[in-house]
């Protein structure tokens, strides 16, 4: 062996427990990468088919409640409903109720979505939430509404969560699709339903009698 | 919860001395302020309605006219629900919208990439009792690419894409077979060809 590469090995020698001094513990095992939480690991998605008969033409029913905005009406949703972007029944519209976009579209019929920034700020997976609703002819003078949503509940904790939430959207848009029965065969909205008491709320003041 | 990713500079410094890998911080969920575009596309088929939607119209005949694998791997075919795994995997779609001759579907929120609600929607409608127009389109959000010229050079190339695909619908509907697909630029004639002058 040279003196040169006797001389560069035993530098090296020297330097090496110098230089694994100087270098910080051995670090822990890399940590595996976060997983985007708004992903669904599992996605089950469920159906939520409902249908009503109207006595009009389907096409004088979607004149009455097939606009982006009728939800307001039809729900009856105090705060209203107004597009925020895009163009009033065109794909990509925005509507402020649910800030829902409209995906597509048909002669007589639409679909939304909600976007992903809800489930972002809830910190919970995006559940791809969307409604359908369609008019089909039946007859020259009776139609169908069909109002279909479809959603993954794989997120909801248990079976009975995922039965709740099926059963109230049910209750909520059964009650939607009645009213534009209604409105579609010129009659006048119920009233809403009443909110839901608050805990702690006190019941309101009975009338005084007499009246 | 946001996503936040906080480390000074000498310990991520340190970190990489020590050759550890940083972790990814997880893409931002999805843009602040979305542009939702659309791409509407269409094609005449000298066939009635009912007919090119029986030969295109299910959801994993996107295999035949795209000229890719396709299977359903989740829910049942054709139902809202549905799931079609495209591309050997690499691309999933979700059906979220039907009427008799319309489909509509969407993607899953991706690891490493805003999510951009990207949705396509396939009709077949009547034109009389022996043609149809077939409508394909796309809406998304494209708020998220570089610029005005990624997002036009991104539009373009989706309506190259689907244009293509209307196409071979039609050839499909009319002559019940799709064209060969275009030689690949560079791809050597197939043996016994005659070499390019």
């Amino acid at each position: 062996m040279s003196n040169s590469l006797k001389a560069a090995l035993t530098a090296g020698l020297l330097l090496a427990p110098l230089s694994a001094l100087a270098q910080p513990p051995a670090a822990a095992p890399a940590p595996a990468t976060p997983a985007n939480p708004l992903i669904s690991a599992s996605p089950t998605y469920a159906t939520i088919p409902m249908e009503i008969t109207v006595n009009k033409p389907a096409k004088e029913v979607w004149a009455r409640v097939g606009k982006f905005c009728d939800i307001a009406e039809w729900l009856q949703i105090a705060a209203g409903c107004t597009i925020t972007s895009g163009k009033d029944g065109e794909v990509g519209a925005v509507r402020t109720v649910g800030s829902e976009v409209l995906v597509a579209k048909t002669d007589l019929s639409y679909a939304y979505t909600q976007p992903v920034n809800g489930a972002a700020r809830a910190g919970r997976p995006y559940n791809l939430y969307h409604g359908n609703l369609e008019v089909k002819p039946l007859t020259a003078t009776t139609s169908k509404i069909v109002y279909t949503l479809m959603y993954d509940n794989s997120m909801l904790a248990d079976d009975a969560a995922r039965a709740r939430d099926l059963e109230t959207r049910r209750t909520s848009f059964m009650r939607g699709m009645n009213n534009m029965k209604i409105l579609a065969e010129g009659g006048t909205l119920p009233p809403p339903p009443a909110p839901p008491a608050r805990a702690g709320t006190p019941p309101a003041a009975a009338p005084a009698p007499g009246r | 919860m946001g996503y936040h990713f906080v480390a000074t500079a000498t310990g991520l410094g340190m970190l990489a001395a020590a050759g550890v890998a940083l972790a990814q911080p997880p893409a931002a969920p999805a843009a602040a302020a979305p542009t939702y575009v659309s791409i509407p596309m269409e094609t005449t088929v000298n066939k009635p309605a009912a007919e090119v939607w029986a030969k295109v119209g299910k959801f994993c005949d996107l295999g035949t006219w795209m000229r890719i694998d396709c299977t359903i791997t989740s829910g049942k075919d054709g139902e809202f629900g549905a799931v079609r795994s495209i591309a050997g995997g690499r691309v999933t779609e979700i059906l979220v919208g039907k009427t008799p001759m319309s489909y509509t579907y969407t993607q899953p929120v991706a690891a490493g990439r805003p999510y951009n609600l990207y949705h396509g929607t396939l009709e077949a409608r009547p034109i009389n009792a022996t043609s149809t127009r077939l409508v394909y389109t796309l809406v998304f959000d494209n708020s998220m690419l570089a610029d005005d010229a990624a997002r036009t050079r991104d539009l373009a190339a989706k309506r190259t894409q689907f244009e293509g695909a209307l196409a071979n619908m039609k050839a499909l509907a009319e002559t019940g077979s799709v064209p060969p697909a275009p030689a690949r630029a560079g791809t050597p004639p197939a043996a016994g060809a005659p070499a390019p002058k």
